[in-house]
């Protein structure tokens, strides 16, 4: 028998484990149920179901909308933020980049629900108002996700590319466009793709701002699996993890052109 | 095709099962397993020990010093908790679903019987005493209500409830309001909800079952009204009303639901929202001024309102009818049945009840002496006076008391102590909730519906105009540098030709 000699391949042991046991067999699960119906046939009757109903293309579409309107919002707020940030001469102590993480350290539900009660005392009631409410929590909690991207890879920005496109006479703006933008992009969408899809599929959020009175895909999904509708609640799963998968996709792509166009300068 | 998925899923289900398994120690005669809601038994304080501690010691000392081990589960809905016992091989000896749970758990032959199921009624309590010798503590009301009430079982026979389940908890679903900002007359009907009036002031529960009941209750308030004039004019009798309204409560014909779909709709636009749990504090921090509650709920918040506040809440049964809603223990499949009817009753003794009630808040099923005192130290006025209202318990303790006893005197009608034990006037407008059934997956389809957002049309436009926006830009960057390319090499081979 060959002797037992650890090498450097085992170390990947206990993370094949966890993989396969928290990753690969609940999606195959949901893959399971997605395509069987309630008698545990094979069939395509709950994609059928879902794209005949309109409740659930109208939540879907409300979904993409407030994902893609908070991923904006956030690249919007964040974005002069994170460049300030990674500006030596405002933050030398990297001090206010740990207060804009910190928000990140309190638990997720408490800090919702004291986001409740503060936008209530201000006027901004989930009852009267569901989708601003929902909105600026859905902001204020992501948006740490979006200067966190965005910030390690503005310090990692090239600045004689910014002082040479100055020298060589371009405008502010024009250095702004063609420059600095280009260059921070892969963290753009890095942080799009970590704001997008959560924003999507959140139910927390909507819920306790909301007053319940939105519902969204993560919300459709909690309500069919509560009610033992495990085949419905895994093709509405099934159907937002192709979305990831074409969004990906997608930004994949818009990733690579800005380097065919010769490091993304010009 | 349909081979390697059935593999697949026997292949999962297996790898599962076998986790599950692992987990489980072989069945043991010494171990009670017990699931109940959260925070729904007494856990012990400076005086007395826990129920369970309790429990074990009172059977040590009944059974020689035999010591037992009692595993305690919590659960925080009756649809988690079917999925839990749907899924997993987890069991339990004692489970607490809600009156319709149970209902269905009998259907879907998840309980066992405690008694032969086919026990004609008048045997029943004789049965029930047998394994229960406190089962005559129960309130008679409610021993009867659960002896009459029949539901079908997985064989398609009429059982009663009585033969599967013993009660634990009940109390009345209504309106829970600040009564400075809501008039008296107008919290005594449904349509306070929809009352433009009222508007952002009230809340619904995100649970379809009861919303469900109120919006039906709202969608036939006229022939409910009728009803209740007739039985004013005594043209029907005190039963007969109850069943109808029983009858109108559980109707779930199309005809109906799409009443209740219109109705949840209208609701949606005109309430604060819905919720589970921040009702009972957003009433008491003024958030809302209408919560429709659990009456147990009802009574912490009060308390809660009185104490930290000094603010008066009052909580009122709506005059059409309501929900009387009822937990009880059922025997798991395979139940330890020996240690279960030990523990089953334990629970019926009125001091264990009467400790229950004084953490939990809900109202107890079990009467007798001991509950009486209790609830006459709580709310028995200390002096009785002209302006005291008389609240005629006995239709609740029955026998457990001497006759004429369960008379309360109180000061005020509408607070914990109405919620707690309504009168008879109010109980018989109440009826029993019964499982969705067949219509469980057309209810929720209507129920999300409702609740989706009816005007998402814009929503459409955004993303189809973002979609024609982001691959017109896509076309014209691409035509742009195909272009400058184009010019650079003119460039190029102009600069090579000089």
């Amino acid at each position: 028998m060959k002797k037992f000699r650890f090498s450097r391949k085992q170390l990947v042991i206990p993370y094949a484990i966890f993989l396969i046991l928290f990753v690969l067999l609940p999606l195959l699960l949901i893959v399971y149920y997605a395509f069987t119906n309630s008698e545990g046939h094979l069939s395509f009757v709950n994609f059928i179901n879902f794209f005949k109903d309109s409740t659930k293309l109208n939540t879907l579409a409300i979904s993409i909308v407030i994902g893609a309107l908070n991923t904006i919002l956030c690249l919007l707020i964040g974005y002069p933020i994170a460049y300030l940030l990674a500006n030596k001469k405002y933050n030398s102590n990297k001090v206010i980049v740990m207060l804009f993480v910190m928000p990140m350290w309190i638990n997720f539900v408490l800090r919702t629900a004291a986001t409740r009660d503060l936008l209530s005392a201000i006027g901004i009631k989930g009852g009267t108002m569901p989708y601003v409410a929902v909105m600026i929590g859905m902001v204020y909690n992501y948006l740490p996700f979006v200067i966190l991207p965005l910030y390690t890879t503005m310090l990692k920005m090239d600045k004689s590319v910014i002082e040479a496109a100055s020298d060589l006479g371009a405008k502010p703006y024009q250095v702004f466009i063609k420059a600095i933008i280009p260059m921070s992009m892969p963290g753009v969408i890095s942080a799009a793709t970590m704001v997008f899809m959560p924003t999507m599929s959140s139910f927390v959020i909507s819920d306790i701002l909301g007053e319940r009175k939105i519902q969204l895909l993560g919300n459709l999904i909690d309500l069919n699996f509560n009610h033992s509708l495990w085949n419905n609640g895994s093709t509405i799963a099934l159907i937002m993890l192709v979305i990831i998968g074409i969004s990906m996709l997608l930004t994949k792509n818009v990733k690579k052109e800005p380097a065919s166009r010769g490091g993304g300068v010009w | 095709m349909k081979k390697p998925f059935c593999l697949l899923g026997c292949l999962l289900f297996s790898s599962i099962s076998l986790v599950g398994c692992s987990s489980k120690t072989k069945q043991d005669d010494n171990v009670l397993r017990i699931y109940n809601w959260q925070d729904y038994i007494f856990e012990g304080d400076d005086e007395n020990d826990s129920v369970i501690e309790q429990f074990k010691e009172y059977y040590k000392e009944k059974h020689d010093g035999k010591e037992i081990k009692v595993e305690y589960y919590t659960f925080e809905t009756n649809e988690n908790m079917l999925n839990v016992l749907n899924t997993g091989k987890s069991q339990y000896d004692l489970i607490c679903p809600s009156d319709y749970t149970i209902q269905k758990m009998i259907k879907d032959g998840l309980v066992e019987p405690i008694i032969d199921p086919t026990t004609p009624e008048d045997k029943i309590e004789e049965e029930m005493t047998k394994k229960l010798p406190n089962y005559t503590s129960i309130s008679p009301y409610i021993r009867e209500l659960f002896e009459t009430s029949l539901t079908k079982n997985k064989q398609g026979e009429d059982v009663s409830w009585a033969s599967y389940s013993i009660p634990y908890m009940w109390g009345t679903m209504g309106f829970m309001y600040d009564p400075n900002q809501v008039d008296e007359e107008d919290i005594k009907s449904w349509s306070v909800v929809w009352d433009k009036k009222y508007k952002y002031k009230a809340t619904l529960k995100d649970s379809v079952r009861d919303t469900y009941c109120a919006c039906v209750f709202y969608v036939y308030q006229d022939e409910l009204n009728e009803l209740s004039a007739k039985l004013e004019s005594k043209e029907i009798t005190e039963s007969q009303y109850t069943a109808k309204i029983t009858e109108i409560m559980n109707r779930k014909d199309k005809a109906t639901i799409k009443k209740v779909e219109k109705a949840l709709q209208e609701a949606k636009e005109n309430i604060y929202g819905f919720e589970v749990d921040s009702g009972k504090s957003d009433i008491v921090t003024g958030k809302i001024a209408i919560n429709f509650c659990w009456s147990g709920d009802a009574v912490y918040s009060m308390d809660t309102a009185e104490e930290e506040n000094d603010t008066y809440l009052n909580y009122v049964v709506p005059k059409e009818g309501s929900n009387i809603w009822f937990d009880g223990w059922v025997l798991g499949k395979n139940a330890n049945k020996e240690l279960a009817y030990e523990f089953l009753n334990f629970l019926c003794d009125p001091r264990i009840a009467s400790l229950n009630m004084n953490e939990i808040g809900y109202t107890s099923s079990v009467a007798g002496n001991e509950i009486l005192d209790m609830v006459k130290e709580w709310y028995e006025s200390e002096e009785i006076t002209e302006d005291s209202y008389a609240v005629d318990l006995s239709w609740f303790f029955g026998d457990t008391v001497e006759e004429g006893e369960a008379i309360i005197y109180t000061d005020e009608l509408d607070r914990q102590f109405s919620a707690q034990y309504p009168d008879y006037e109010t109980v018989i407008r109440c009826a029993i909730m019964e499982d969705f059934g067949k219509e469980n997956t057309a209810i929720l389809e209507m129920w999300s519906r409702a609740k989706s957002e009816s005007h998402s049309l814009w929503a459409w436009i955004v993303i189809i105009l973002s979609i024609v926006a982001a691959v017109a830009f896509v076309c014209i960057s691409k035509a742009n540098r195909h272009v400058r390319t184009k010019r650079v090499a003119n460039k190029n081979k102009l600069n090579q030709t000089n």
